[in-house]
């Protein structure tokens, strides 16, 4: 008896909260710190060149097998050659990014991917050092 | 003859109005229960969706029995018996009472026709637990107006209500009281109107499908609702009597509102009883015999007041 009670004083204090669900299209979804978004390259804003000398270990880490790296030699130096990332086998799990050992990987906030055909889901080098306007926060909050 | 088409005029456009309203309060007030935001539109459109929903139910081809137009017919005569308002009514008789339960009580047995009638299997489904299930709330409900009709001595709306003149009849029979609102609210549970109870499969009274079958359902569902909470207002909280300035039709409708509500956070808060044997347990382990006690209780006292002349 005593539970009816407590319930009915909880579901009437309800209606006057704010409502958790949100109409997504019309509305953008809070997105909360530390979620995991679409993987991006991360640039050397003293030389402004790409962190990654292209290990592979990014590659090796992924349980999807999206990723696909290629390496060059030159100048006593590896360097990134290819990456390539499909985001249609992507599943977010953030591998990539701990088995960096030079944190050259990093997710950002971008979740809105739907495209009409899968060929433009597959991501190169240069659209993936693009994503960077995605990894500030507060760009996707209402 | 004018007069009469008038009120019938009155009866259907009050009760379509507050169709309406309860319908979509129903929606609003259960997803905001749940923390939702209800009818997925936004504050503009969202008081169009009722007449959507009734207009879904049409489009869809669905064949109807004798049943549903039995039910259909009767829950709107209904209202022509029992007073929404002090001159509201188009049957004017001494013996009111009887006839809106006996009105009722057909209802109810159509309804339980109608939602045991299968179009799949063409046999009648489940027709002995759903029939239980009714009756069990029924006996209960006869036993709480048996006792306010031996307190009243009369079985006429208007006598009830005009005798209610200085105390209500909660402060003589608060017992009573408590047993026809749970009956109300057990009543509610069956109808499912806020169509979120899918435990209660077996024994349910709302209509399988989609189509005017089920908009009937629905419609006499709430009907029957409306029904118990206006006899629940003229038997134990004064009908349509004026408190200090208020109006009596005000008083009525702000009655009728307050209960509902209450009613409908309290279905949402009893999530317990679902299932065909807890209501079945429920009915006649503790509101049976309430009822019973509050009518021994009744008829004791009445014996020593009139037979004795001892109070």
């Amino acid at each position: 008896m005593l539970r009816i009670f407590k319930n009915f004083f909880i579901n009437f204090a309800n209606l006057f909260r704010k409502p958790r669900t949100v109409l997504y299209p019309r509305e953008k979804i809070i997105i909360y710190e530390g979620s995991r978004g679409q993987p991006r390259l991360k640039l050397n804003f003293d030389t402004l060149e790409i962190i990654c000398n292209g290990c592979g270990d990014c590659e090796k880490a992924c349980p999807q097998d999206c990723i696909s790296v290629r390496k060059e030699f030159r100048e006593d130096k590896y360097y990134l050659d290819e990456f390539y990332l499909n985001l249609g086998l992507c599943s977010f799990c953030g591998n990539c990014v701990e088995a960096c050992k030079f944190r050259a990987i990093e997710q950002s906030y971008r979740y809105q991917m739907s495209e009409y055909d899968m060929e433009s889901l597959k991501m190169e080098k240069l659209d993936l050092i693009k994503q960077a306007e995605y990894a500030i926060r507060d760009f996707w909050v209402k | 003859m004018l007069i009469y088409l008038r009120k019938i005029g009155y009866i259907i456009l009050i009760l379509g109005i507050n169709l309406y309203i309860v319908s979509f309060l129903n929606n609003k007030i259960v997803s905001r229960i749940e923390l939702r935001r209800g009818y997925k539109g936004y504050k503009k459109e969202s008081p169009g969706f009722p007449f959507s929903n009734s207009l879904k139910y049409i489009a869809k081809e669905n064949p109807f029995s004798i049943w549903d137009i039995l039910i259909f017919v009767f829950s709107i005569v209904l209202w022509s018996i029992i007073p929404v308002s002090f001159n509201l009514f188009i049957v004017d008789s001494s013996y009111n009472m009887f006839i809106a339960l006996i009105l009722f009580i057909l209802l109810l047995i159509f309804k339980v026709f109608s939602v045991s009638y299968s179009k799949y299997n063409f046999i009648i489904s489940d027709f002995l637990k759903r029939t239980a299930q009714t009756v069990s709330l029924i006996i209960p409900l006869l036993f709480c107006v048996l006792s306010i009709v031996i307190l009243n001595k009369s079985l006429d709306f208007k006598v009830i209500v005009n005798s209610q003149y200085q105390y209500w009849n909660v402060v003589y029979q608060p017992i009573g009281f408590i047993t026809f609102f749970i009956c109300i609210l057990l009543q509610m549970k069956l109808m499912n109107l806020s169509e979120h109870n899918q435990f209660l499969i077996t024994g349910n009274t709302s209509k399988e499908g989609e189509g005017i079958s089920r908009m009937v359902s629905r419609f006499s569902g709430y009907l029957i609702i409306f029904f118990l909470i206006v006899m629940l207002n003229i038997l134990y909280l004064g009908g349509w009597q004026k408190l200090y300035m208020i109006n009596g039709s005000i008083m009525t409708g702000l009655k009728f509102y307050t209960i509902l509500i209450i009613l409908i956070i309290l279905e949402k808060s009893v999530s317990g009883i679902s299932g065909f044997n807890k209501i079945i347990n429920l009915n006649y382990k503790l509101i049976l015999p309430l009822s019973v006690i509050n009518l021994i209780i009744t008829i004791v006292f009445f014996i020593l007041k009139n037979v004795y002349f001892i109070i």
